[in-house]
């Protein structure tokens, strides 16, 4: 299934687009779509993660709902918004 | 997936869950309830008197632009107090361009007069400048200091009788550490959040300083600020970024730890105000704790 996703301020890499698509396997996790994120740009390891920062998911910050283990669905959109600028 | 109701309207669909008082929150409700806290914070500490001329310090990041919205919100339904953004152009390359850009276009969208001032004009020297000379302290021991002192000179040319800040709830907890850390309780005096008046210094103030980082950061979200890029290149120098994973994480596993921190450092104020005594700096005539106040230290140092 197909996400999208936002990565909002200091998380945008140099060039990247505003918005990506991921393929993500049925019953992935936003975890999951985390890791698939940091495998395409290493460069996020340190930073993309739930604590140092808000992730939407269609809307609603994912500390609303299952945390990290929030199922993702065909055609969500994530967005990551850094809680710090400049790292935590 | 959908989320439960809001705790407030019981209407609409919730989309924020605060674990420090259990309430989930949709848009509507969370942007008004952080007005509120803020209103509430500005009566608690008598912050402004009704035609107070307050200078808004705004950087461009999230927390600024959202003391500026709020203070703009309060202030346009009260029609007391008027509001001038003042912002520092500390001479960072990148990341401070930046953000001038997007405080411009932030203040023109809220109608709020802007005015700038620059460490070059007010210290004869940027930041990058100060930074690549010897020096034994951090660029933030620099920045910090001579950032504070330009702000005020920020105030006072443009008449302000306030000068309300953005520090949040994470940066009281922070300081509240750092002062511990460093066996500093004299510090703690300048975590009062309604300020001092004191002569040469515009009195300071910090509306959202009950309000928590995440927050901002979702009520930026909410009302689609720019979100600046580029980080500060000199960020990863401070202390205070240990304080802060400490805290975030003792908050993730304990929720309400920033709060706590933060009323423990207000009950010691009364104890480290007596500490600090304010002179004159006996060379640019500033307030000072010492003989020679720190700006005036710095610059030597920097300099000599």
């Amino acid at each position: 299934m197909r996400v999208r996703v936002r990565l909002l301020g200091s998380l945008r890499q140099p060039g990247a687009p505003k918005e990506a698509n991921f393929e993500m396997a049925q019953g992935d996790r936003v975890s999951n779509l985390m890791k698939s994120i940091i495998r395409e740009h290493p460069g996020l390891a340190d930073v993309l993660d739930g604590v140092g920062n808000l992730v939407m998911l269609n809307g609603i910050e994912i500390g609303n709902l299952e945390g990290l283990e929030t199922a993702l669905s065909e055609d969500a959109e994530v967005v990551f918004v850094p809680v710090t600028h400049g790292g935590r | 997936m959908s989320a439960p109701t809001c705790s407030k309207c019981h209407s609409r669909q919730s989309v924020i869950y605060r674990p420090y008082s259990g309430e989930r929150l949709c848009p509507t409700c969370f942007k008004d309830s952080l007005r509120e806290r803020v209103q509430t914070t500005i009566n608690r500490y008598r912050m402004l008197d009704h035609w107070s001329r307050v200078a808004v310090a705004v950087s461009g990041g999230k927390d600024s632009l959202t003391l500026l919205q709020i203070l703009k919100e309060i202030e346009d339904e009260s029609h007391g107090s008027e509001l001038i953004a003042v912002t520092v152009d500390e001479g960072i390359k990148g990341y401070r361009d930046e953000a001038l850009g997007i405080v411009e276009r932030a203040c023109r969208g809220m109608g709020v007069e802007w005015r700038l001032v620059s460490f070059r004009d007010l210290f004869d020297a940027s930041m990058d400048e100060i930074a690549s000379r010897e020096r034994s302290l951090g660029a933030c021991s620099f920045c910090g200091v001579l950032r504070r002192r330009a702000l005020n000179e920020a105030a006072k040319s443009v008449n302000a009788d306030r000068l309300a800040t953005g520090h949040t709830l994470d940066d009281m907890a922070q300081s509240a550490l750092l002062n511990l850390l460093r066996g500093d309780i004299g510090k703690m005096a300048s975590l009062e959040p309604g300020g001092y008046a004191s002569p040469g210094f515009v009195r300071r103030i910090k509306p959202i300083c009950e309000v928590p980082e995440r927050e901002t950061a979702f009520y930026a979200y909410l009302r689609g600020f720019e979100l600046q890029s580029t980080p500060c290149p000199y960020a990863g120098e401070a202390m205070r970024g240990d304080a802060r994973s400490f805290l975030n994480e003792m908050e993730a596993k304990r929720p309400g730890t920033l709060f706590t921190t933060y009323n423990t450092a207000l009950r010691l104020i009364p104890v480290s105000t007596a500490v600090e005594a304010m002179k004159r700096c006996k060379v640019c005539g500033e307030p000072s704790v010492g003989d020679i106040c720190r700006v005036c230290q710095l610059v030597e140092k920097n300099t000599g």
